[in-house]
């Protein structure tokens, strides 16, 4: 198999096994001073997102700053822990959600057109 | 090289028409299209029916208009000693090329790829927009843009002879191109007669002088030695060019123009020779005088046409509102109505779709110029005139289409060839880029995402991470609907039995449209370099 069907073919099985429930979208944005975790223990591997996660976790402190769940039917919550969220928090967290609603609609989009319910 | 519309599209075919089993999953279904789409994608292009760029050193190529095209081009600006229009590469072809691409600060691996295809464009071509900025460093240009600005002055008929190493030349042309310039009015002030970035600007806006050609308010000067009318006829030359007529814009060549005695007549008709003047008469046994002819009776001016050739010193300003016209018409002609007019005049006569391609690929040079603002606006001008000649297809139209598939391939196969590559970055869990010290965002299996952010992270930082998200989804989004929308319009053409190569053809023309707009969301082209310090000539 040519190269470049092999690429495909690693996609799309990566695909089917990653891609689970596309039927809703849950974004939630966390706030925190990550700083100070990483100067008390210098253990942390900050290249390991879970690593990073756990620690902030037990240390206690990142806050919750935004949640929104958008349902397959369109209806969106969105929760927020303050009035004022910064610009830069507000700009990330729509970003995750745009990004969310944006490659689920792809992927829906191309597996409809090739099961033939694309609309032109 | 004979193409033949009637085969074609076997794999893809294949793959729609296979009884689908009823475990195939969709992930099935679609890896078994999307593998018959590439390999028809890439017959089509081994067959020479399109002729994309190459993605890497090509051992060889088919494309004989391209090869055409870049040794013209690189011919134009000095980097081959002449145009042999030989469609092959040779040793001279890559040191020209590997010449050029030190001048314009590109790697200089010897092959036209994207970056360098659009370099000689846009130095050469009179409608890719010049961004003469990337070329300067300050008031410095870059030896490519010198070289440039020597052609554009002989091509507009601003200095007699083509050189690029005499600055007595060069700053004699720049003389003419202000005293041009005043008449026209074409800046607020008189502008420099030097290679800075002003001037420069100006004299590579194509469009602009065309506008101020068109819009002479005073009378026309009275010394029929004012630079203003070479100016004016190599102008039109290009025009003319440009819209796919045979004429060659190769500057003032002096002898076009000839002064009549008073009162002549020529023919049945008595010159109107403006008073106050010795009066300008276009030869008639020049090209230009024939394609302004022609010009004119496509333009329903039958009877009039040879006198309103002859006619040109005077005339021009007619002449130019109209090329002005088309402009403006393309301008504003929404994309889609343009893919759409395209697409209707060809799928009313499908069975003429080889013979275009046919007089596509034997256009040579002329294939990759007049695509951007003339020949839609020309076609669409057409169409609208009464009088006008009734739309055949014939070079233009054949270059248009050619094209504009073309286009549309070139962007459905940049899709099929990102995707893995963005399935891949799209399923890490940790999105590229994420740092602890400013921003993190990650997601699950079901795409649910995460965001941290470091209360005293960058905000550039972290303002540059979420427009790179921001990017990458775009960009995913941009080629599944590419591939998704394509593959069911090409899945519709074959079912209607449309299973050769003009079912490929008639889907890119009729998505066109929407693949260019969706196209340009995909993975940018690198940007164009800046040019290096070291590159730099100082300016006359």
């Amino acid at each position: 198999m040519p190269e470049e069907r092999r690429g495909l073919r690693a996609a799309l099985e990566r695909l089917r096994d990653e891609a689970c429930d596309l039927t809703s979208l849950e974004v939630q944005t966390y706030t925190g001073n990550l700083e100070v975790l990483f100067d008390k223990d210098k253990d942390v591997d900050l290249s390991s997102f879970e690593a990073v996660l756990k620690k902030v976790k037990v240390s206690g402190t990142l806050k919750l700053a935004a949640m929104t769940k958008v349902n397959f039917d369109g209806d969106t919550f969105l929760l927020t822990s303050e009035n004022d969220l910064p610009p830069h928090v507000q700009r990330a967290h729509a970003a995750a959600v745009q990004a969310g609603m944006e490659t689920r609609e792809a992927l829906l989009s191309i597996f409809a057109n090739v099961i033939g319910l694309g609309g032109q | 090289m004979k193409v033949n519309f009637a085969e074609g599209l076997i794999h893809f075919r294949q793959a729609i028409f296979a009884p689908q089993a009823a475990s195939h999953a969709p992930d099935e279904m679609l890896f078994n299209n999307l593998s018959a789409l590439v390999l028809d994608f890439d017959l089509a292009s081994a067959l020479g029916i399109f002729n994309p760029l190459p993605e890497e050193t090509p051992r060889e190529s088919h494309d004989a208009s391209r090869i055409r095209t870049i040794r013209s081009r690189l011919a134009c600006l000095g980097y081959l000693s002449h145009d042999s229009r030989l469609p092959i590469i040779d040793p001279f072809l890559i040191h020209a090329i590997k010449k050029f691409q030190h001048d314009a600060g590109l790697t200089e691996d010897g092959w036209v790829g994207r970056q360098t295809w659009h370099a000689l464009q846009e130095l050469v071509s009179f409608e890719s927009p010049c961004h003469v900025n990337h070329w300067f460093t300050g008031n410095c240009a870059g030896p490519a843009l010198a070289r440039s600005i020597a052609l554009r002055l002989h091509v507009l008929g601003l200095t007699d002879t083509l050189t690029f190493d005499d600055a007595a030349n060069l700053t004699a042309g720049l003389q003419q191109f202000q005293s041009v310039a005043a008449f026209l009015h074409l800046a607020e002030k008189d502008i420099r007669p030097e290679v800075c970035p002003a001037t420069i600007d100006l004299l590579f806006d194509q469009d602009l002088l065309v506008e101020a050609l068109a819009t002479v308010m005073t009378s026309l000067p009275k010394d029929v030695g004012h630079p203003l009318f070479s100016f004016a006829a190599s102008v039109a030359k290009v025009e003319l060019w440009l819209a796919g007529y045979d004429v060659t814009p190769n500057g003032f060549q002096g002898k076009e123009f000839f002064q009549p005695a008073p009162g002549k007549r020529r023919g049945k008709q008595r010159l109107r020779i403006p008073l106050g003047r010795q009066s300008l008469l276009l030869s008639d046994d020049s090209r230009l005088f024939a394609a302004l002819t022609s010009y004119w009776q496509d333009h329903g001016k039958e009877e009039e046409s040879p006198g309103l050739a002859q006619r040109f010193a005077d005339e021009f300003p007619a002449f130019f509102r109209m090329i002005a016209s088309a402009i403006l018409s393309q301008k504003s002609l929404p994309e889609a109505e343009k893919s759409a007019l395209l697409y209707q005049m060809v799928a009313k006569q499908p069975e003429q779709l080889e013979a275009i391609w046919q007089t596509a690929l034997s256009l040579g040079g002329q294939m990759w110029d007049g695509m951007g603002s003339r020949v839609f606006g020309w076609l669409h001008n057409l169409q609208r005139q009464p009088g006008g000649k009734t739309v055949g297809i014939g070079r233009n139209i054949s270059r248009l289409v050619y094209h504009q598939a073309m286009t549309a391939y070139d962007i459905a196969r940049q899709a099929l060839q990102a995707f893995p590559t963005q399935i891949d970055n799209i399923f890490q869990r940790e999105l590229q880029g994420s740092d602890p010290r400013h921003i993190m965002m990650r997601h699950d299996r079901d795409l649910d995402f995460q965001v941290f952010i470091n209360t005293d992270g960058d905000q550039e930082k972290i303002t540059q991470f979420i427009d790179t998200v921001a990017q990458t989804s775009r960009s995913f989004n941009a080629t599944c609907r590419i591939i998704g929308t394509f593959m069911s319009t090409l899945s519709l053409f074959i079912s209607q039995g449309r299973t050769g190569w003009a079912g490929l053809i008639l889907t890119l023309l009729q998505l066109a449209d929407r693949i260019s707009s969706l196209g340009r969301q995909l993975p940018a082209v690198p940007n164009f370099p800046a040019t290096p310090e070291s590159n730099v000539l100082p300016r006359t």
